[in-house]
């Protein structure tokens, strides 16, 4: 046998040796180049060192060369990686090229997954390789870019499945681009362990190719594909495993008083007009919906929800009324998890690469049955069908499941809500555990509660209240490409993105929803509502490339076609009260459920091109252009994207001084055009009727998908409404459209790239301005034309900003110590510059903006003062300005940051590595809805501090327990008494006064109740109290590591081990922390005109949590 | 072979995922509406325009603070139902109703071919309506040439032109109706299934021609110094001449808004709800009521805490120019009275069994009408009448409004009085007599007759009839509300006499709009200003 095998290998190896031996005479040869690890490096330049012939690899690294009897090496180039070459001599025809250090990492994918040398770019791009972000994890892999990227803000939601609001350069909704197809993502598809790098590209210049999609920039991700090592496979496991505990930014609650009005406060049928006098005592307490106005917790005896209650005789004795539940928020979180667990087997041969990848994420909510699973499986495989073709195949499955996820929006929906707005402190929440404990408690129809009106049973409600949520997203892609000739590559993509999104919420028996759903009351039997959305989306590419090397020029071009069609179905239902209670099925309703759904569809044909030029080190250049046709538009409807850049690298050619090791300059100009789609959508109830969900039901917000489809903004026509009683009735738009051209953004760019010490230091720099405009913008128009708006362009914004980004090593020693220090700022302004027509104003919100003016300045109610800065009262209330907008509402201040900055740190040392990174935003301001809804709910910790604080005592006392009418004590407020005018009329200009020299003040002395000034003067009146300074710093993450290569006891088995212990959100700098302001942020979005973080977009806001753990991770 | 196999296969697998996926037909259509020219079924148009034409403010209890400026309800607390200020800025507009009243106009043409027909009647009653609307709220408004779709900048027509063609439309709308029900079969016809209001062909023709006496009244201080709108002559007109100007005669008439298990009454005030604690009753209107031993009193209000039920003393309001931190003590130690929650509230949840019984909502009514009319005559509009027959229209207006209570000024009722919660606090039995003689007609002097038309006309829109009980208490004076106080709101502590403009005229039909306050207000947009109609 064994005989027969050292046989075999002699003949084989004399084969190979003839055969060898007959190419060198005048043959053709085929090989493939390799990475160290095993990957096919495609595009590389293979020459023969004789005769000169050259060849390309393809994209598995495979070519095929002519060699005559001159030659006896090959010189294989490719970008990033040393030139060498290669003696025709050696046994294989595999070659391995080893990674340039001078250009490490200077390779960055850009549009259509196109590498190009960050060398010859004339424009931004930044590149995070995925390997940096598998450490320390986020539920959401995008999450993770937060502060890496110079530009790039990443608003990380707080909540379970929330979706990050990702700003670039002060744009939203970025288009995702996976291996070079734009995927419609909600970013909870993307899977970090499948991820070789993201490329930001930033703005238009660089997103140009894909046309009004790019309009914002794009995140460009390439994953990862099959390789081999010498065992011809390799398996990699991954796993983290993060705890959330305790809060970085949680509002501070009251202690001292509970529930009540008036300082008064019982469990009984109902507070009548006279509060002071006891009515009849009640089993349930369901005509109280009370803030935090009741009695100081002083042991006094008071009829309580827990207090014992006759059945027989419904009398409800007395007792003591303390601070039972001090620490209830405390106690009715748990700790949170975040597991997340990745195997990933890759081979690749000399025809064939395969990676198969699978993933589990497990998120456990820090409130009670709340958690959600991910399961994601990406397979990518390629085969060579001949020398000349190759099919290659990607898929991504994503799947969520989850039976709850928590709601915190304002409502009896929202633990927030309940904790921290109305969060009395006169029950203990761990009493309420059996929900269904008697004599309220009914087994599955009544629940056991601390109060029938307003609040839960929070145990309850995470049983039973549910919202369950279920998506399968899809996106994957069949690309056939043909090698025409060794320049021209022709390639065929067919990709789909698919999902399919069902959500529904449960609401049990005996919720109690406030009052606020019309149909609903104490008592019924619990509601049902259903939401589900699909979308699917195929992109057909055609492609034609060319690369060329002629002497000192090098030429390359794409000429492309893409078919881009579009299906989008959606349907919303509510019941209308359950008629059997827990059967949750739309058509279990008392009244007739409520229907609706919405549909759209799209097709977009394009041409595209990129032509790319360099003249030996000089200069290169690069033009792009696309041409869409949208289905979208009747007529008009094709349209012309050009882009242009230009770089040079001046250290190339100029001597220049000896520190600067490396000097780039380079300068671009795009301009990109959009048109009547959304890049996200609401519920099918909402497209429908105009009005959000969130209204219908008088709590919770409406859900928004990412979409990227058709609004039908431009065709306007009568659709379905009923009005009254349910007889059908028809809704004529209140839009007018003229004849509209595409939304234009003009984007100039240009930056220097500079290396000090031997490229130990780099620093880049970029300048951009971006005209925005004229958009699509729907423009007012006066109500007696019986319209409200027309869609017409106009608006132009200017927007123009810097950004710097600095890489360093500062230290580097022989020792095996490395020090390495990433920075990056970023700053912008943006302004109105036009306006639509001969307006000579342009109305938003509540002001007219002026061209000139920044349009992130908000404008809204303030306190009135008097010449020396003291606030005017009228009979002990606080005055407001009133006529019209100028005369009512004054400046708060600038939405945007003035910069956003992260700095990270990493230090090496042998197989030892520790990072860590700090990130924020600083300047701006933010209006603080959970400040706003603590204060009026009584609940703020302010509310017992200070002034306010001492006059809600000495009300307290004037009440004789809580059993007559308080004694107003509170004069003024904080910031002092304040003055009453006492003569003359006051007027108003920009929210104050603006005759005070006509006024007289004398001092304020009537002093008025607490709970009035912080339910009505305050709350109603005064935007001005709430606004607070959006500067924040987070130290974001800490990472240490510790990786073995080839460890000595697996023998050879494991290749490398990596163990990391990590923490995220650890600490966090603001002046207030009730909130974490890093979630918005979106100041103004010139796109769709809206503000974030204003008045007018204030919503609870959720505590965020704490997180650390560890990370393992294998390859074998 | 096996590679050209291959090769077949994956072409077309690319190539099927490529083409089958293509989108045909005309896409730029939003398939979810109908396209801009599409037929519609009129009853649908009817349905749109019935059921908005009381906007979501007017209605009891709502979003609005309609009710607070007519002083019939006072907030104590301000999270829940506002404050009672008159801090007025922007109007809101009436342009909705006139773009349903064009709509009408273009379906019905398109599909009976008729320009004379009941829905261009109808359209020319809201077409009237809708411009009184605003009218009366800013001055001069667009009328003739708003709605345009080719014009968007319509002019301002002066509030006196904008008048002289609401009668002119009513007059018109009166005619088409008038030669429809000359046919006794149409008259007790459903005028159209859309009409959420179920009225008949003649009970719309009562309506236009009630509602056109409305505004008649309205224009009582422009009465003598615009001869060329007649508004005398057409006053006496319609009020001799029922056969060709036929008006409503009982409460049946009644353009009354039904609240029904999906049209709930409005939500706040909905049920047993715990805010309506959180407001009163005005004293402005229960000052009036008290004084005159008003049995109406015991349904609108609950008796004051410690308060016997059947004593009037009982019956106190909040007062809406009183410091809101005031009320809200007043209102929580009961010293201020609640609405009567029986009446106003615990039935308002509606379940099948009990729809008719809460609190009908009217809008135009017959009773206002009655007084309207005494009104007329007691001015002096229509010189065959007497104070005699003023005196009965003053008195049918009362016993119009009593029905609406449950009440008969015939004969004494017992009445159920309650808490705000409901609950019953007992019953008392109804004085008529006492109310009767305090609220006699006064034959004799005119000044004081209008003064009783205009209060008993105030008592009876309680809680009803959108912003008539202001306008009417703008226009006379009576009764005389409360402010200049804390609670007032206003810079100089009056009440404002308009609203500013729309801020969509403002903002984007600026020229016209700077013409027409020049030629009102000498250039300003002041809200303490009266317009030509009340000055």
């Amino acid at each position: 046998m064994r005989l027969i095998i050292k046989k075999m290998i002699v003949f084989v190896t004399l084969f190979i040796a003839f055969l060898t031996n007959s190419i060198a005479q005048d043959k053709v040869i085929s090989g493939r180049v390799i990475t160290k690890t095993g990957i096919g490096i495609s595009a590389s330049s293979v020459q023969t060192n004789g005769s000169k012939r050259t060849a390309l690899s393809d994209s598995m690294g495979n070519f095929k060369i002519n060699v005559s009897a001159q030659d006896n090496a090959l010189v294989i180039s490719s970008l990033g990686f040393v030139s060498q070459q290669f003696s025709l001599n050696s046994k294989s025809f595999v070659f391995t090229l080893s990674d340039d250090p001078k250009v490490l990492g200077e390779v960055v994918v850009t549009a259509f997954g196109i590498k190009r040398e960050i060398k010859r770019l004339g424009y931004t791009i930044q590149e995070v390789k995925g390997s940096d972000l598998v450490k320390a994890r986020e539920p959401n892999a995008v999450n993770s870019l937060a502060g890496k990227v110079a530009g790039l803000s990443v608003g990380a939601n707080a909540e379970m499945l929330g979706r990050p609001e990702l700003v670039l350069r002060g744009s939203k909704d970025l288009l995702f681009v996976v291996d070079g197809s734009p995927i419609n993502s909600d970013t909870w598809n993307i899977s970090a362990d499948d991820i070789e790098t993201y490329s930001v590209l930033k703005g238009p210049n660089a997103a140009a190719l894909y046309g009004s999609r790019g309009i914002n920039g794009a995140i460009v991700i390439t994953t990862k594909k099959g390789s081999k090592d010498k065992k011809g496979w390799q398996l990699d496991y991954n796993s983290s495993t993060l705890f959330e505990k305790g809060f970085i930014a949680s509002p501070e609650a009251q202690t001292e008083y509970g529930r009540g009005n008036g300082y008064h406060y019982e469990y009984q049928a109902k507070d009548n007009a006279n509060v002071y006098v006891p009515t009849a005592d009640a089993l349930y307490d369901n005509g109280n919906r009370l803030g935090e106005f009741g009695p100081r917790f002083e042991g006094q005896l008071l009829r309580q929800y827990d207090s014992p209650y006759d059945l027989l005789t419904g009398v409800r004795s007395k007792t003591p009324w303390l601070a039972r539940g001090v620490n209830n928020f405390e106690n009715f979180v748990e700790t949170g998890l975040v597991s997340t667990n990745n195997l990933a087997v890759s081979a690749s041969g000399s025809n064939y690469s395969l990676r198969m990848s699978y993933s589990h994420m497990y998120q456990k909510g820090v409130f009670p049955n709340t958690k959600l699973n991910s399961d994601n499986v990406n397979i990518s495989t390629s085969y060579n069908l001949s020398s000349k073709l190759t099919l290659e195949g990607n898929m991504n499955l994503n799947i969520q499941y989850t039976p709850n996820i928590p709601d915190v929006s304002y409502g009896p929906n929202s633990y927030m809500y309940m904790f921290k707005v109305y969060g009395s402190a006169d029950y203990d929440v761990r009493d309420l555990k059996n929900y269904y404990k008697g004599p309220q408690g009914v087994p599955g129809l009544v629940q056991y509660a601390q109060e029938y009106g307003r609040l839960n049973n929070p145990y309850f409600m995470a049983d039973k209240w549910l919202r369950s949520h279920d998506k399968t997203d899809i996106y994957a892609y069949l690309k056939l490409n043909y090698k025409i000739s060794s320049d021209l590559n022709l390639s065929l993509k067919s990709q789909v993105t698919t999902w399919n999104q069902s959500r529904s919420e449960q609401v049990p028996s005996s919720a109690n929803l406030n009052s606020y759903t019309a149909w609903y009351k104490f008592g019924w039997y619990g509601d049902y509502r259903l939401d589900t959305r699909k979308l699917l989306e195929n992109n057909t590419d055609l492609q034609l490339t060319y690369n060329k090397r002629v002497s000192k020029w090098n030429f390359g071009a794409l000429l492309g076609g893409n078919s881009r069609s579009f299906t989008y179905n959606s349907f919303y239902g509510t019941t209308r009260a359950l008629a059997i209670p827990n059967i949750y099925v739309l058509s279990n309703s008392v009244q007739t459920p409520l229907e609706y759904s919405w549909n759209s569809k799209m097709q977009t044909y394009s041409g595209y091109y990129s032509v790319d030029i360099s003249f030996d080190k000089y200069i290169n250049l690069n033009t792009t252009g696309r041409l869409d046709n949208l289905s979208t538009l009747p007529s008009n409807n094709t349209f012309f994207y050009p882009s242009a850049s230009i770089s040079s690298v001046l250290s190339d050619y100029i001597n220049f001084p000896k520190p600067i090791s490396f000097f780039k300059i380079r300068g671009s100009v795009a301009d990109v055009k959009g048109a009547f789609t959304s890049p996200s959508i609401a519920s099918a109830y909402t497209m429908v009727t105009g009005i959000s969900t969130g209204s219908l039901l008088q709590y919770g917000t409406d859900l928004i998908s990412s979409y990227d489809g058709p609004n039908y903004a431009n065709t306007t026509g009568p659709s379905y409404a009923s009005y009254y009683n349910n007889t059908p009735s028809v809704n004529l738009s209140n839009t007018v459209v003229s004849d509209v051209k595409p939304y234009s953004r003009i984007s100039y760019e240009a930056g220097a790239d500079i290396k000090f010490l031997k490229n130990r230091i780099g620093l880049d720099f970029t300048y951009f301005s971006t005209t925005n405009g004229p958009g699509i913008y729907s423009r007012g128009l006066p109500a007696s034309t019986t319209n409200l708006t027309q869609i017409v362009n106009g608006i132009t914004t200017k927007r123009d900003g810097f950004e710097i980004a600095l890489n360093a090593t500062p230290i580097k020693n022989a020792g095996g110590f490395t020090w390495d220090i990433f920075a990056n700022y970023a700053t912008f302004k943006e302004t109105l510059s036009e306006i639509y027509g001969n307006d000579g104003v342009l109305p938003l919100g509540n002001h007219n903006y002026k061209v000139g003016d920044r349009l992130d300045e908000i404008f809204g109610t303030k306190f009135l003062r008097d010449g020396s800065g003291n606030i005017i009262y009228t009979g002990g209330t606080l005055q407001k300005a009133t006529g019209n907008n100028d005369q009512k509402f004054g400046s708060l201040g600038f939405l945007n940051p003035d910069f956003s900055f992260g700095v990270g740190n990493k230090f090496t040392y042998k197989n030892l590595s520790f990072s860590f990174q700090f990130d924020g935003r600083i300047g701006g301001k933010i209006y603080d809805y959970n400040y706003y809804a603590n204060m009026q709910g009584g609940t703020d910790i302010q509310t017992v501090q200070g002034v306010i604080g001492a006059a809600r005592l000495k009300e307290w006392q004037s009440t004789n327990q809580g059993t007559q009418a308080p004694t107003p004590f509170l004069l003024g407020n904080e910031y002092g008494a304040g003055v009453q005018i006492t003569s003359g009329t006051p007027t108003f200009l920009n929210g104050a006064i603006s005759n005070l020299g006509s006024l007289t003040f004398a001092p304020n002395t009537t002093p008025t109740l607490v709970q009035s000034y912080l339910t009505g003067g305050l709350k109603a009146n005064f935007d001005e109290y709430f606004m607070i300074s959006r500067s924040f710093v987070k130290l974001r993450e800490i990472v240490l590591s510790y990786t073995i290569d080839q460890p000595k006891w697996s023998h050879g088995f494991i290749k490398a081990v990596s163990l990391s212990i990590v923490g995220k959100n650890l600490l966090y700098f603001a002046e207030r922390k009730d909130f974490d302001i890093d979630q918005y942020a979106s100041g103004f979005n010139a796109s769709d005109l809206s503000v974030g973080g204003a008045v007018s977009t204030g919503a609870l806001q959720s505590s965020s949590t704490r997180k650390f753990g560890f990370n393992v991770n294998f390859s074998f | 072979m096996k590679i050209k196999l291959l090769y077949t296969i994956s072409i077309v697998a690319v190539l099927t995922m490529a083409i089958t996926s293509c989108q045909k037909g005309d896409l730029s259509l939003n398939p979810n509406a109908a396209s801009a020219g599409s037929v519609l079924p009129i009853s649908l148009i009817v349905n749109n325009v019935t059921a908005n034409l009381i906007l979501p403010e007017e209605l009891p209890f709502g979003n609005g603070s309609v009710y607070k400026f007519n002083q019939y309800q006072v907030s104590n607390y301000s999270k829940y139902w506002g404050d009672n200020t008159y801090g007025w800025s922007y109007s809101s507009d009436s342009y909705q109703i006139l773009k349903y009243a064009i709509a009408l106009e273009g379906q019905a043409k398109t599909q009976l071919g008729t320009t004379n027909n009941k829905y261009f009647a109808i359209s020319k009653f809201l077409r009237a309506y809708s411009a009184v609307w605003l009218s009366q709220r800013v001055g001069d408004i667009p009328m003739s040439q708003a709605g345009d779709p080719n014009n968007i900048t319509p002019v301002f027509d002066a509030q006196k032109t904008v008048y002289k063609n609401v009668l002119a439309l009513l007059d018109t709308a009166n005619t088409i109706m008038g030669s429809i029900n000359s046919v006794a079969a149409n008259q007790n016809a459903i005028f159209d299934g859309g009409d959420i209001f179920g009225l008949t062909n003649l009970q719309w023709q009562k309506l236009i021609n009630t509602y056109k006496l409305r505004v008649l009244i309205s224009l009582s201080k422009r009465a003598d110094d615009n001869a060329d709108l007649g508004i005398k002559t057409q006053f006496a007109a319609i009020v001799t001449n029922p056969t060709t100007y036929p008006i409503m005669t009982s409460n049946s008439d009644n353009m009354v808004y039904k609240f029904t298990a999906s049209n709930l009454y409005p939500n706040w005030a909905l049920g047993n709800n715990a805010y309506n604690n959180f407001q009163n009753v005005g004293e402005t209107i229960l000052s009036i009521t008290r004084n005159n031993a008003d049995p109406r009193t015991f349904l609108m209000a609950c008796p004051i805490g410690g308060g016997a039920i059947n004593s009037f003393a009982s019956y106190v309001g909040g007062v809406s120019s009183t410091a809101l931190s005031l009320l809200q003590s007043q209102g929580s130690t009961n010293v201020i009275s609640a609405f009567n929650g029986q009446r106003y509230f615990a039935n308002s949840f509606v379940s099948s069994s009990t729809i008719n019984t809460y609190e009908p909502f009217v809008f135009i009514g017959y009773s206002e009408l009655c007084f309207n009319i005494a009104e007329g005559i007691n001015r002096g509009w229509a010189p065959t009448l007497t104070a005699a027959d003023a005196a009965t229209y003053y008195n049918n207006g009362i016993s119009a409004s009593f029905k609406n209570f449950g009440l008969s000024t015939t004969a004494n009722t017992t009445v159920n009085v309650s808490n705000v919660a409901g609950a019953s606090l007992g019953t008392v039995t109804t004085d008529n007599a006492t109310f009767l003689t305090k609220t006699a007609y006064n034959t004799g002097t005119q000044a004081t007759a209008l003064k009783q038309i205009l209060e008993q006309k105030y008592v009876a829109l309680f809680m009803n009839s959108g912003y008539e009980a202001f306008m009417n208490a703008r226009r006379t004076g009576v009764p005389t509300f409360s402010a200049n106080g804390a609670g007032t709101g206003t810079a100089s502590g009056a009440i404002p006499k308009r609203w500013l403009y729309p801020l969509s005229e403002i903002n984007y039909n600026n020229a016209n709009y700077k013409t027409a306050l020049t030629n009102q207000f000498s250039g300003a947009d002041d809200v303490n200003l009266d317009t030509w109609l009340t000055k």
